[in-house]
């Protein structure tokens, strides 16, 4: 027994082990579909605003016995619609108008939450998840997140493509800008209310972000990058998980740190490569498919 | 693509039906039970089942208000302006002090630097010291606040309490304070006596909650599904591990959880050791209305699951 392997016998000796790793690997890979797209397109600062944005709409939900993914849903959805609105009819920036939403929506969030007398709604559990104590109906919330986004990620692979590289180009191919952009939008929603049960609104953002970047670091074709994404997504949940164990840290916080570490070792190691091949013609990642 | 207008219209509708539901959520409840409408000065208390203590004290010489709403998580509190309005216009104002009021911490201690009536129980009593292993880093207090729940704790504090108290409503809390610790010098005997049903008592609990307890009525504290003095840390894959081995080795049938503690992986526990989860309410006073209540429940509720 103690000659046991401490890379493996966490997860076979405990079932919230499996199901968190489980868990999290579902979400980086949702995250690694989501987030290249979030990267390719700066998105980030929407995507930080809908992981606070659903804050409000899950401790009402919670407060009224109702799932908080109703209430993230319709969070959601509040959004998306009154950023578009908001920019669609003034003079201001989408960025203006999704800093108001971001600030407007957590600011909500905090008041219900701190005005409830049941504990449902509670707000640490929210912004960091209960990854230890994912049941089997979690599990398969993220199986059909993963599959929604999967399909809508290939289905307007094209556009979504084209439009990663610029705007106009997305439309002088005949695609609705405006249309597809929203989808996107809604694709980040998916993910992030898919995610947050598990591993919390706060830290959906550094899955969406940190796998991805380092695979908008190192490749170029965009399914490569989303490989290399849930890649990371994947190594960052197992190690985090197991600094989780061993160290007795908490286990949300672990994946995403580990999740950045990696892009940071990336980053670096792909800048010492670059200068190391100064001269050379730039690598490319060329196969064919 | 959809056009504008609907959109708009939608947004709207989802806005004020999100709006109209925090309506409904807030109506519920302010912060502070409003001071009943008579001349007699007002003592604010932290949180209920202290007030309830300090309530006995005061009897009918001062309306007690009791700041953080019973129920409502006291680690995690965080003031309302009304509250703040509340603590200044105090005349005297009585908290826990040993870092539970984490969101109090810093108006009470501004308070306290501005000689204001402010009496910290946490300094007139032995306080405890949260066991060795317990030292996690993101433990920034090494001291348990959980005094409440030895009555020995509140007979300690007492004396210093009517002194004080009596000084700030200018009224002799003697006879009070001689009748009070009376009462829970009797209570203190009754809880011994619920807790000698109990032959092995074993405790886990939601958090590191039951320190004064323990030591008082020969309890063992086994662990906790948040291994912490607060309710506000996030619980780690390492100590759930731990947590099931204690279970597995001490062969315990039963964790106690409450306040705070993760619904979703106390579920997980049950699942994976098959304990049993009772309700604990070491924190809330719910239906009871007097200290000593509140204390026979606490340990008629260990009592009942453990014998």
């Amino acid at each position: 027994m103690l000659a046991g392997n401490p890379f493996i016998d966490p997860f076979t000796s405990n079932e919230f082990m499996r199901h968190a790793l489980v868990a999290s690997v579902l979400v980086a890979l949702v995250c690694a579909v989501a987030g290249t797209y979030v990267v390719l397109r700066g998105l980030s600062f929407v995507g930080d605003a809908l992981a606070h944005g659903v804050v409000p709409g899950i401790a009402t939900a919670l407060l009224f016995g109702v799932s908080g993914v109703v209430g993230a849903v319709v969070s959601a959805a509040v959004m998306m619609t009154g950023v578009s609105v908001i920019t669609r009819k003034s003079r201001l920036s989408s960025d203006t108008a999704i800093g108001l939403f971001f600030v407007g929506m957590l600011a909500l969030g905090v008041i219900i939450t701190s005005r409830s007398r049941t504990f449902v709604g509670d707000i640490t559990r929210i912004l960091f998840g209960e990854l230890l104590g994912v049941t089997t109906s979690d599990l398969g919330w993220l199986l059909v997140a993963l599959v929604i986004v999967a399909i809508v990620a290939i289905i307007a692979h094209r556009p979504f493509v084209l439009m990663s590289i610029d705007d106009g180009l997305a439309r002088t191919s005949g695609f609705s800008v405006p249309f597809f952009h929203s989808l996107m939008l809604v694709l980040v929603a998916i993910t992030v209310i898919a995610s947050f049960q598990s591993v919390g609104t706060l830290l959906v953002l550094g899955m969406l972000i940190a796998p991805a970047a380092a695979g908008a670091l190192v490749a170029r074709r965009v399914s490569t990058m989303m490989l290399i994404a849930a890649l990371y997504g994947t190594a960052a949940s197992y190690l985090g998980l197991l600094a989780s164990y061993h160290y007795d840290i908490a286990a949300g916080g672990s994946i995403v740190f580990v999740a950045v570490m990696l892009f940071g070792v990336t980053a670096i190691i792909s800048a010492v490569l670059a200068h190391r091949h100064d001269d050379e013609v730039p690598h490319q990642h060329e196969h064919h498919h | 693509m959809p056009s504008a207008a609907p959109m708009r219209t939608l947004a709207v509708i989802i806005a004020s039906l999100s709006f109209g539901a925090l309506g409904l959520s807030c109506s519920g409840g302010t912060s502070a039970d409003s001071p009943p409408a008579t001349n007699l000065p007002t003592v604010v208390v932290t949180y209920s089942v202290l007030a309830a203590v300090v309530g006995d004290l005061v009897g009918g010489t001062a309306d007690v208000v009791t700041l953080i709403p019973d129920g409502q998580d006291p680690h995690d509190f965080a003031p309302s302006a009304k509250d703040v309005e509340t603590i200044n216009d105090a005349v005297f104002v009585v908290a826990n002090g040993l870092h539970f009021e984490e969101g109090l911490d810093g108006l009470l201690g501004k308070l306290r630097d501005a000689d204001g009536p402010v009496f910290f129980v946490g300094e007139h009593i032995a306080v405890r010291n949260m066991a060795e292993g317990d030292d996690h880093v993101a433990d920034h207090a090494a001291t348990d606040p959980h005094l409440w729940l030895s009555p020995g704790a509140m007979l300690e504090m007492l004396p210093a309490l009517a002194t004080e108290l009596g000084t700030a409503l200018n009224t002799d809390l003697t006879a009070a304070l001689n009748a009070v610790s009376a009462d829970l010098t009797a209570l203190d005997t009754e809880i011994d006596d619920i807790m000698a049903q109990v032959d092995n008592c074993k405790l886990i609990t939601g958090h590191d909650e039951l320190g004064y307890f323990a030591d008082r009525y020969n309890c063992e504290l086994l662990g906790a599904v948040i291994p912490s003095s607060t309710t506000t840390s996030e619980a780690s894959a390492g100590g759930l591990a731990a947590l099931k081995e204690v279970i597995d080795e001490h062969d315990a049938k039963v964790v106690f959880v409450g306040l705070g503690t993760p619904q979703a992986v106390s579920a997980q526990i049950v699942k994976e050791t098959g304990v049993r989860l009772v309700e604990l309410s070491t924190h809330v006073m719910g239906s009871v209305t007097s200290y000593a209540d509140f204390m026979r429940l606490v340990a008629n509720q260990l009592a009942d699951a453990l014998k």
